[in-house]
This record gives structure tokens, C-alpha cells and sequence, in this order.
């Protein structure tokens, strides 16, 4: 363990030696010759029809958010690029999603087929997964998210690894310096031919995360450090992919490892406390796939170990409060064939059996449970084109889990592009859907219900997209309208015996509608300038329809922490090697009380905008690419509160350079 | 009763049956409302203007637009609010809030105008009381808020509302009970020990250990007390099934007495017999599920003098005594009363609850220490200001109001 001193140094000689390589690069730059030609970024435009899509909402992520994002995580990506909010109690810390009003729970997360999620909370911690791990993110919304399987009542977002056939040797380092005693590190080194690739993914987060802020929870309010916020941590990803003829097969590793200290809210004054939690996670894929003219086998098998460890004890005395190991282990396997008999005909079944066991033991109290699960799904979905202008698909599922049967999960959509350019493009999905409820909700001591109902969801959509290009120009917009109905969505109350403890209960009637609306326009000003804006918007009402007694006021009512408005405006441009980026994300107001109230102090957590300003070159020192810039987070360094009396950053900046050689 | 605020005083507010919980902070919630209006026109209307002007080209505006939009967040001040409860009647309300979000609170009602008073300690000092606010106890003009999940005791003038100091360092405080002008006594659920204070300035004075090396559990959590001569007995609930007593001239702990699992509440009658409410524990803890009990026990011997046994699967709690210490009062779903000469449980309820579904209902109860009226909590679904219902000693009900959320115990106000 370095003391803070050394720390501190290291960090000081890392941001010197950066602004030394920057300095000698910028002059050594200043000679070389000039080139007019600006590329033009990848960006996938909405409405490419792909028919195995047809008929569902996709919305990826283009590479250029990823390769901006590549030292963030996957919340953080999500939280600017798309309309799912994330709830996240601060840096490093835990975050999870909610999609279109709904819960944690309802959103999936698919790594190259497999199911991320807990499979003892139901949710996802999305702060776990590194962007630069990634190499595609798309989002499927509400009834489209059928397709990768059920339960998703909100939305799913899948995340894939992908080889690149064409890379010879691909060496990738990134170093950024952050404040608050942070630094991260990355790799990739990347070799092979057009039959074999290898792919290895390493890196390293750590921060001490003791930012100051004045504290206005307590008596007297005095300006501060946060304490007990230090995180670190670190992963290794490894893929291999060959292909032999029509056959396709990769193998991929993915092993994590976090220690996050958890800090107290600002009203804490007690004896000072240890709290961490410590995760680790082990995922393994198999796949193999093969492709024929017009049908396509898959299989995936995988396997996913994740153990996580809590521990409270008060610091002095070193008397345990808590300690609570909870282990899981899951393993899938799934067919898929796809078939496609004419250009406007395409079929898919896929068959997945997944195991789930789970235990939990608190060594203080000596409670927890040891519990499996078994399930089985089926999907039969058909598109097709009947006529050049009209997509149409049906995904139908059926599941099977420990005794229960669900037969009929259906989701239709309909695609409709009046003009052969596909400019105006119509997008209509219902479906039905169903979620299970977590281990925890059903077999947590005390208070889980083994009775609990699976959750159940009627969804539907409706879009309009429209989208232009040219030369030098790329534009495209698209507006969304929402709504759905979930029966028996689970929550804990303290129940009406006077139990001490809370009861997992399938209580109410969420109905969620709202709107989403996105806008992307990127052009190429005079040959020397490259201009992209982007913005998106959305509207979330969710509220509870089903308050029992009569004096309980939040039926109608906005769910905490769920906020009715949210958006992000993203701006860059680029003049030769230069660029500059201005990203701001808006967080609407949210209520932390079920009833709604507002007057009281704290209990409304106000709207906020941030502004994250990035301005950066690229420099060709061949053989090395190096591309370095410097970031401000909170530019206006904004005062906000993300969750209650939890204490935010003001601004603080990071220096990031990375070096790149390719062949 | 009066209540100020700096610029102007707060009249025309009227005392309804069930009052507006929030109408201290009317005229701060209109000013919020205004703030709040001019913030949704920067929010929404500057990057607007900003990004327009950007796209023509405008240098200059687009600049100045810029330099607003950063640094036009700034602080909103919230005014202070002075009461003033000098020769009230009343009682404090502590609400407990949700476990780590920081948002437990304190309301003040005055039985005879019927005005509720809530965020009394927020609205006076400018912070939040803190994470999961326990218990309180008034000793002379001071109020000590035990704020359990911040480790620490505010002490507040109990006639105004007004901070006067804290004791941090806590580990989970649980309850305060005044021995004598030098020294007071707080429990904890975590801390292996009893913290002896000073009542007057409020500095640590000494522990009182009570670790239970034997024990597989975390014993001993320590919860109320109540005092007979210089014997001090506090229930250990959590996981524990054991009554302490702790002299208080010594400071020593001198006895154990074992009772059912889980002695969730206690108090003593007029009689000095010590009845203690257990719970039973919960279906599937390693520490046992049982019954639930009622005991009485002799202060002076020790004895268990009589048991009482509930049903398997009734939560019976929050057990008070009224102002003549000789009926018992407990919620079991409902409310029941019991006089301490009883040799059998109650057989119907005093005060009958309407819930029937699976959550809400009676949540915690206090009994006037004067008037012997019945003040009964309802938490409802415990993530919205819950109610007070006010009741006769006949059990009728006189008043019902919003406080904070989870209104979880009462501090009753003499004088």
C-alpha cells in the first residue's frame, strides 16, 4: 500500500511527463505538412433495413460514442447516448438503469448472447462493465427486446465483442490521469490473420475519489473531503475467433475484480465505519456458428461466476455489523437457426435453457439461503416484407421456469417506409411480456415471498424516423411515443402484521407513458471543418395506479427517483487533427417520496445540467497514432445531488493520451 | 404559539382538522416555484439559444450565452423559521425516514389548537436532521434526537426547536435516558457498550461495556430503558433475548435477566413490575422463532412473575403505559389495552385498525404522559409522510395529521 504522499507524486510526474510528450508532439507537428481530407466518422444511420431486424426497434450506439466513451463505463455511455436513466450514487460507484419508467430489474443486459443480470437481484450494476470492453452497444426498447429473450418489461441492451478479420497487429495503450488521485489504465493487443484472431483486453481504474464539497448536512456545515469513496478496479478480457470454411468459432474470457470502499451520506457524524463491497465476476463464452446460403446455426454456451462480498464494522473497535458473501452461478446454453427461404422471408427459432443457483450467508446473523433455478425459453419469430414499403415481424416466446409456464409471450411489429429511400421511416410494436421475480425477492430471510407472481407487462410503441444524407451531410431524427402497463410488479413493504422487517409483494399497477424523441446532424463544412450535433430527449411518466389504502396519496404518482424529463445535448467538431466536444446531460426533477411532496427542504431532488468539455489531437508519429486530450467534467461546476445527501463533484479534469499502432 | 420567519410573520395559515403538512414552508415553496421557473427557462431555452446562435456564426452571443449557462447555477438560500413552543403542551413526532436517504424528520403538534408543525429541526437550523431518526427524549428544556443511522444525538432547545449542540461518534444510537444533571445513558444496536454523557454539555463521559463474549450473535443491542431507584434495565432485542441492569451509581453492568426472544419494548407500573413485549424473531433465523410474549417481572427481585403468549405470526410492539402507570397499551395490527392487574390477554382490540391488506397499518404509539391520550403512527407505504391519529382515553378519535415519513416514536412535551 503506497502512502497518500507517493500516491500524490506519481500522479503529479504522470501529468508532467503527459504535458512534455504533448509539447514535443505539437511542435513536431506544427511542420509536417497539412492534408485537406477530413474522414468522415462511421455513423450507422436509422433505417438500413436489415430484414432479421424488420419490424423492431434497434438503436445502436454508433462507434464514434464508443470511441469518445473508450475510458468510461457502460452507465455512463447509456446515461448521455440514450434515454434510459441510470441511477448512480457517484463516481466508481453502483449504477443501475431504468428504461422507459421501469425498474432496475426490467432492464437486461445481453454480453454476446448471454444474460448478465443477477440472477439474486435481478438487476445490473452497469458502473462494472468498461466501454473499451466493448465493441458494439445497441438498445432494444420494450417489446423488440423479445428477441433476446423475455422478462425485459423496460428494454434490453445488448453488448457484443467483434473480430476484425482485417487486423494484422492492433497495440493500444491508454493512459488517463483524473483528480481526485485517479488514474486508469488500458490495453488491447490484438494479432492474427483472416482465419484466426486474438484479442486481449486489459485494465486498471483506480481512485482515491476525495473530492472536496461543502457539507450542508450538518451542524456546524464546514467544507470537506469525501471520505471512505476510494474504488478499484480491474479486468481482463481475452477472445479468440477462427473460421474454417462456414464455420465460425470464438471463445471469450472475461474476468473482473472491483474493491469499493462505500462512503456515508453527508448527515453522517458517527464512529467512523468500514464498509466495502467487493465483487468479482468470471464469464465464459463459447459459440460456434455456421452459415449456409440461406440458413445460419448457432450455439452459445456460457458460463457466469460472480461473488460479492459486504462487509460493515465500525473502524476502532473492529465489531462486525455485517458480512455478507452471496455467490452465483450461471450457466447457459442456447440453439438459434435462422432461416431464409426468399429475400422477403426470414425465420429464427432459438432454444435456451439457463441454470441459475445462488447462496447468500450473513455470518453475523447467520441468515441466507442457498436456491437454483431452471429455466427454459423458446423462441419462434418470423419476418417478412410482403410488399417493398411494409416490414412486419412476430416474435413469440414461451417459457418454462421451476414449475411455471408461460406460454404466450408475443411481441408484433410493423415497419412502413413510404419512399424507396427509406427518408420517412414508421416503426409500430405491441407485445406482452413477463418478468420472474429475483431469488432475493423470493427467498430473501426474512421477508422474501416464495408465492410472488412473475411480473407482467403490456407494452406498446410507436415511431417516426426520418433521415437524409448527402455528400456532406448526415441527418437524421426520430420521435417515439410509449406506453405500458405492468400488473403485480414487486415491491417491499412493511406489511400490515407490524412484522419488523419488509415483505417482497406482487403490489402494484405501473403504468409508464412517454416519449423519446433523437436528433443527430453531422456535416462537413467547407472541407475543413467536421460538425456533429446531437441531441435526445424523454419524457417519462410512471406512476402507480393501484394504492390500496385510502389515505395513501401516490397513486398517480411519479415514481421515486424515476425523472419525467431527460436529455443530453452532445456537440463536436473537428478542424484537421484537432477536435472539441462539449457533451451536457440533463437529469430532470425527481421525487424521492411516493406521494409526490415538494415542499418540504430536501425531498425534491432539483434538475441539473452538466457540462463535460474534451479538446484533443491526433497526432501520426508513425508508426504510432497518439491521440491526447484533455477533459473538464462539471465545467459550470454545477452543486447536485444524484441521490439523496449523497455528495457530487464540482469540476475536475482528466488528461488522457492514448498510442495506437496498427498494421 | 408562534411561529416567525425573518422578514415577516406567517399569518393567515389556518389550523385545520387535518392541517397542511406544509404550510411552514408555504411562502418557500412559492419562491421555488418562481426559482424554479426562471431555472426551467435556463434549462431548457439557454442551450437552445446557445446552439442557435452557435449555428449562425454568432461569436460574440453565443459566448455570452456560454458564460450564463455555466455559471448561472447558483445556491437558493432557504430562509430560517423561528417557533416559539414556550408553555405548550405537545408532543414531538420523530419520524424515521427511509434507511439511507438521509430524510427522517421532526413535527411538532399542539394538542390543544391542533396544528401540526413539521420539519421543525430543518426548518430552525437549515440541515436535515439526518439518516433514520430513532427515538427522542425531552429532559428539562433540552430535546435529545437520537439520529441512529448517522451516529449521533442532536440536542435541540425542546421551546424552539433550536440546535444547541450534538454528540457524534456513535456507532447506531438507539435511545437516551437522563440519570441526573451530569449523566445520561445511550444504547446502542452495534456498540458493545452503553456511552455515558453529560446531559448539560453534551461531552462523553465514559462506556458502559456490555459485550457478550459467549455469544454466536451480536449481542449485546441494546434498546430502551427505564429506571427504578438506582437499578437502569435495558431490553436487548436484535437476535438477543436478555433484560441488563446497569447500576447507575457505579455505572456497572450488575444483572441479566433472560426473557423470550427478541424484548422489542418495556415499561414499568406504578407497581415497579417491568412488563416487556418480545416478538418472537422471524420464520428462518438461525437465533429462533417463537411466540411472542408479554412478561412482568419484578424490579426489586428480578422475578418473572407472569407470561403472556401471543399467536406464532402476530407482530405485537411499541408496548406504553399511561400517565397512571397502571394500563398497559400495545399494537398487534390493532390497538389493545391491558390493565396491569390482568391475568389474561386482551380478547378485542381498544382501538380496531381498518386495514386488511397486505401493507400499512398502525406503525408506533405514545401515550401523553399527562393526558394519557392515545397518539397512534401510520407509516402507510413508508416512502410518504405518513398520519398521526389522536385519540381520546375512551379510544375516539380526536384529530388525524400529516407529519414526516415513517412516524416512528413520541416525545411528549409538559410544559
Amino acid at each position: 500500500m503506497k502512502s497518500a504522499k507517493e500516491n500524490h507524486s506519481e500522479v503529479k510526474f504522470k501529468v508532467l511527463l503527459c504535458m512534455v510528450i504533448l509539447f514535443i508532439y505539437s511542435e513536431s507537428v506544427k511542420s509536417q505538412k497539412l492534408t485537406d481530407t477530413i474522414p468522415l466518422h462511421e455513423v450507422r444511420v436509422y433505417g438500413v433495413r436489415n430484414l432479421a431486424q424488420a419490424g423492431l426497434q434497434v438503436n445502436r450506439i454508433d462507434t464514434l460514442a464508443l470511441q469518445m466513451m473508450k475510458t468510461q463505463t457502460i452507465s455512463e455511455l447509456l446515461s448521455f447516448y440514450s434515454p434510459i436513466f441510470i441511477k448512480s450514487y457517484g463516481r466508481g460507484s453502483t449504477a443501475s438503469a431504468s428504461f422507459r419508467g421501469t425498474a432496475p430489474s426490467h432492464t437486461q443486459l445481453y454480453w454476446n448472447g448471454i444474460k448478465l443480470n443477477s440472477p439474486m437481484r435481478g438487476e445490473v450494476d452497469f458502473s462494472m462493465f468498461p466501454v473499451y470492453f466493448i465493441d458494439d452497444i445497441s438498445i432494444l426498447p420494450g417489446g423488440s427486446s423479445l428477441q433476446s429473450g423475455s422478462g425485459a418489461l423496460g428494454g434490453t441492451v445488448l453488448i457484443n465483442n467483434l473480430p476484425d478479420w482485417n487486423c494484422r497487429l492492433n497495440i493500444r495503450y491508454i493512459q488517463t490521469i483524473e483528480s481526485f488521485s485517479t488514474s486508469k489504465e488500458y490495453l488491447n493487443v490484438g494479432f492474427g490473420n483472416r482465419k484466426i484472431q486474438f484479442k486481449t483486453r486489459l485494465f486498471s481504474e483506480q481512485s482515491k475519489n476525495d473530492f472536496s464539497y461543502y457539507n450542508y448536512g450538518v451542524l456546524p456545515m464546514y467544507e470537506t473531503v469525501q471520505k471512505n469513496a476510494a474504488f478499484n478496479k480491474k479486468g481482463l478480457l481475452q477472445e479468440v475467433y477462427s473460421r474454417l470454411k462456414n464455420h465460425l468459432f470464438s471463445a471469450k474470457v472475461w474476468a473482473t475484480r472491483s474493491h469499493r470502499d462505500l462512503p456515508q451520506l453527508m448527515s453522517f457524524e458517527g464512529e467512523s465505519r468500514t464498509e466495502t463491497q467487493e465483487d468479482q465476476n468470471l464469464r465464459t463464452i463459447l459459440s460456434w456458428k455456421y452459415l449456409a446460403e440461406k440458413s445460419k446455426l448457432e450455439w452459445i454456451g456460457g458460463l457466469n461466476f460472480n461473488k460479492l462480498h459486504y462487509f460493515r464494522a465500525s473502524s476502532e473497535a473492529n465489531f462486525v455489523n455485517f458480512d455478507s458473501q452471496s455467490k452465483e452461478s450461471s450457466y447457459t446454453s442456447q440453439f438459434s437457426y435462422d432461416w431464409k427461404p426468399k429475400e422477403a422471408f426470414s425465420f429464427n427459432w432459438a432454444l435456451n435453457a439457463a441454470y441459475d443457483r445462488v447462496s447468500v450467508y450473513e455470518q453475523v446473523q447467520k441468515t441466507g439461503y442457498d436456491k437454483d433455478r431452471l429455466s427454459v425459453s423458446l423462441l419462434n419469430a418470423a419476418h417478412c416484407q410482403p410488399l417493398p414499403e411494409v416490414s412486419l415481424s412476430l416474435l413469440i416466446r414461451s417459457e418454462l421456469y421451476d414449475s411455471n409456464l408461460i406460454g404466450f409471450i408475443p411481441s408484433l411489429g410493423i415497419e412502413y417506409s413510404p419512399d424507396k429511400k427509406q427518408q420517412n421511416l414508421f416503426k409500430m410494436n405491441l407485445s406482452r411480456n413477463y418478468h420472474q421475480p429475483g431469488l432475493n425477492d423470493l427467498y430473501w430471510i426474512p421477508g422474501g415471498n416464495p408465492n410472488l407472481k412473475p411480473e407482467k407487462g403490456f407494452a406498446a410503441d410507436l415511431s417516426y424516423g426520418y433521415s437524409f444524407r448527402n455528400e456532406k451531410t448526415m441527418f437524421s431524427a426520430q420521435a417515439t411515443g410509449f406506453a405500458s402497463k405492468i400488473d403485480d410488479w414487486i415491491v417491499w413493504q412493511p406489511s400490515a402484521s407490524g412484522a419488523s422487517y419488509w415483505e417482497a409483494s406482487n403490489l402494484r399497477q405501473v403504468m409508464v407513458k412517454g416519449a423519446e424523441f433523437q436528433v443527430s446532424w453531422q456535416s462537413n463544412i467547407a472541407n475543413t471543418v467536421l460538425v456533429n450535433l446531437r441531441g435526445n430527449y424523454s419524457y417519462t411518466a410512471t406512476s402507480n395506479m393501484d394504492a390500496v389504502p385510502s389515505v395513501d396519496e401516490s397513486r398517480g404518482k411519479q415514481l421515486i427517483y424515476i425523472p419525467k424529463n431527460k436529455a443530453n445535448i452532445f456537440g463536436e467538431a473537428d478542424y484537421r487533427d484537432f477536435y472539441l466536444k462539449i457533451d451536457a446531460p440533463f437529469t430532470g426533477k425527481r421525487y424521492t417520496s411516493s406521494n409526490n411532496v415538494e415542499s418540504d427542504y430536501e425531498k425534491v431532488l432539483n434538475p441539473y445540467w452538466l457540462i463535460n468539455l474534451s479538446a484533443g489531437k491526433r497526432f501520426n508519429f508513425k508508426p504510432v497514432q497518439v491521440d491526447a486530450s484533455l477533459n473538464v467534467e462539471n465545467l459550470a461546476n454545477t452543486d447536485y445531488m444524484a441521490i439523496l445527501w449523497r455528495p457530487m463533484p464540482g469540476r475536475y479534469y482528466s488528461l488522457t493520451i492514448q498510442f495506437q499502432h496498427r498494421r | 404559539m408562534k411561529t416567525k420567519r425573518k422578514e415577516d410573520d406567517g399569518k393567515g395559515e389556518k389550523s385545520l382538522v387535518i392541517p397542511n403538512p406544509d404550510f411552514i414552508v408555504g411562502r418557500i415553496v412559492m419562491k421555488r416555484i418562481q426559482s424554479f421557473g426562471n431555472s426551467l427557462k435556463i434549462f431548457f431555452l439557454m442551450p437552445y439559444d446557445f446552439l442557435l446562435s452557435v449555428l449562425k456564426g454568432r461569436i460574440g452571443k453565443s459566448l455570452v450565452l456560454l458564460g450564463i449557462l455555466l455559471f448561472s447555477c447558483s445556491k437558493n438560500p432557504v430562509d430560517t423559521v423561528f417557533f416559539d413552543f414556550t408553555g405548550n403542551r405537545g408532543v414531538y413526532i420523530v419520524n424515521q425516514g427511509n434507511f439511507m436517504y438521509g430524510n427522517s424528520s421532526l413535527s411538532f403538534y399542539d394538542p390543544a389548537s391542533k396544528r401540526v408543525y413539521n420539519q421543525v429541526f430543518q426548518a430552525r437550523n437549515g440541515v436535515p436532521l439526518g439518516d433514520v431518526a430513532e427515538s427522542m427524549t425531552i429532559w428539562k428544556n433540552l430535546g435529545f434526537i437520537v439520529v441512529n443511522n448517522s451516529g449521533k444525538i442532536y440536542v435541540i432547545d425542546s421551546r424552539t426547536a433550536e440546535f444547541k449542540g450534538s454528540i457524534t461518534g456513535l456507532s447506531s444510537p438507539r435511545y437516551v435516558h437522563v440519570i441526573n444533571p451530569e449523566k445520561a445513558y445511550v444504547t446502542d444496536l452495534f456498540a458493545h457498550k452503553i456511552t455515558i454523557f453529560n446531559p448539560q454539555t453534551f461531552q462523553v463521559t465514559g462506556h458502559i461495556p456490555v459485550n457478550n463474549s459467549k455469544s454466536e450473535f451480536n449481542q449485546h443491542p441494546t434498546e430502551q430503558m427505564v429506571q427504578y431507584k438506582n437499578q437502569v434495565f435495558t431490553n436487548c432485542w436484535s437476535y438477543d433475548n436478555k433484560i441488563l441492569v446497569i447500576d447507575s451509581n457505579t455505572d456497572h453492568l450488575i444483572d441479566s435477566i433472560e426473557v423470550f426472544k427478541q424484548p422489542n419494548s418495556m415499561v414499568i407500573d406504578r407497581g415497579n413490575k417491568i412488563w416487556v413485549l418480545t416478538d418472537g424473531g422471524f420464520e428462518g433465523s438461525q437465533f429462533g422463532y417463537e411466540k411472542p410474549g408479554l412478561l412482568k417481572i419484578d424490579a426489586e427481585t428480578h422475578e418473572i412473575e407472569r407470561t403472556f403468549r401471543f399467536e406464532l405470526g402476530e407482530h405485537p410492539l411499541s408496548l406504553s403505559i399511561n400517565s397512571t402507570k397502571d394500563t398497559l397499551y400495545y399494537i398487534n395490527g390493532h390497538v389493545w389495552k391491558m390493565a396491569i392487574s390482568e391475568k389474561h390477554l386482551p380478547e378485542s382490540p381498544f382501538i380496531q385498525s381498518e386495514y386488511t391488506d397486505s401493507y400499512g397499518g398502525f406503525f408506533s404509539l405514545g401515550i401523553d404522559s399527562v393526558s394519557s391520550e392515545i397518539y397512534v403512527g401510520d407509516a402507510i407505504d413508508h416512502r410518504q409522510n405518513g398520519i398521526v391519529y389522536r385519540y381520546s382515553l375512551s379510544g375516539k378519535l380526536i384529530d388525524q395529521f400529516k407529519t414526516g415519513i415513517s412516524p416512528g416514536s413520541f416525545a411528549f412535551k409538559k410544559e
